[in-house]
């Protein structure tokens, strides 16, 4: 197995996931997630551990999403990502689309590469080009605008 | 507050924190209410993330897939199979029943009419010109 092959067999739910909070669109998503797979085979890995390797592919991740959402000039559809009628939590994936979208950019990111990549504070910041104290800034005011936002519905997250 | 806030939220994502800021920061109400909001919060985000079922299923290449060896295999066995026994049977001959009996003459004369018909030229049909 080679190295890019490990890598997509590690990352790529992770990162299509990530994406599809990025950009709204699952058929989009999917696209982007091969591109960054594609651009990691092409390039090679960095030379470093493999906390490295996942920001590293994070933010070759986020970056692709960015430009994505600044070509098309593109908001994230907060309900085209929701496969119709798949889900009982259809609903709660919606207010939770739309609470995403509230937050500013960059709040989002760290957000989501947390909670949905899984990276730790330090892969976040070499991700996003940060400091660990301005990530757990940024996670923290994520997190207080979701609680409020989302309090009805963290009440009753099945 | 948003020390103690911050100092659970880096506990919850397994960052090392000071343990006896953790016990503090759980002793408050608000503490405890903050976990609770985060792993709720993780939960939404887990079970309203979509699968990636297409991307898996177009990302694996064919001959990876667990089925198709198997399948192969079964159809070239098949393959072989019918081959061997095709060259190890002997042939068929032709059934007794379709061979030519002897006493058949060579030529076959057609069977007497039981009944004839007659037409009539102007009487049954007309001769006429142009091809109508």
């Amino acid at each position: 197995m080679t190295n890019t092959d490990r890598l997509f067999a590690e990352h790529r739910h992770g990162v299509f996931r990530f994406l599809c909070r990025l950009v709204g669109q699952t058929e989009s998503a999917r696209d982007l997630t091969q591109e960054v797979f594609l651009r990691v085979a092409r390039s090679g890995l960095p030379d470093t551990d493999a906390g490295g390797e996942r920001a590293w592919i994070y933010r070759v991740a986020r970056n692709l999403g960015l430009n994505f959402l600044r070509d098309g000039a593109r908001r994230p559809a907060t309900g085209a990502m929701i496969e119709p009628a798949t889900s009982p939590t259809q609903e709660l994936a919606v207010a939770l689309n739309q609470a995403l979208q509230a937050l500013a950019d960059m709040d989002r990111d760290v957000f989501l590469m947390r909670e949905v990549g899984g990276l730790s504070y330090d892969e976040i910041a070499a991700a996003c080009h940060l400091t660990t104290t301005a990530v757990r800034s940024r996670l923290h005011r994520a997190r207080q605008h979701l609680r409020a936002t989302l309090a009805p519905a963290l009440r009753k997250t099945p | 507050m948003d020390t103690d806030f911050d100092t659970l939220a880096a506990w919850a994502d397994g960052e090392s924190v000071d343990r006896g800021a953790v016990v503090r920061a759980l002793e408050t109400a608000q503490g405890r209410d903050y976990v609770v909001d985060l792993m709720a919060l993780r939960r939404l985000v887990m079970v309203t993330a979509p699968e990636p079922v297409g991307a898996q299923r177009s990302a694996e290449p064919l001959y990876r897939r667990w089925f198709v060896l198997p399948a192969v295999a079964a159809a070239v066995l098949c393959v072989a199979a019918g081959y061997v026994a095709g060259m190890t049977t002997p042939r068929a001959t032709a059934p007794a029943s379709t061979v030519m009996p002897a006493s058949v003459p060579a030529t076959v004369s057609a069977p007497a009419p039981t009944h004839v018909i007659r037409f009539e030229s102007g009487v049954d049909w007309r001769e006429t010109t142009g091809g109508n």
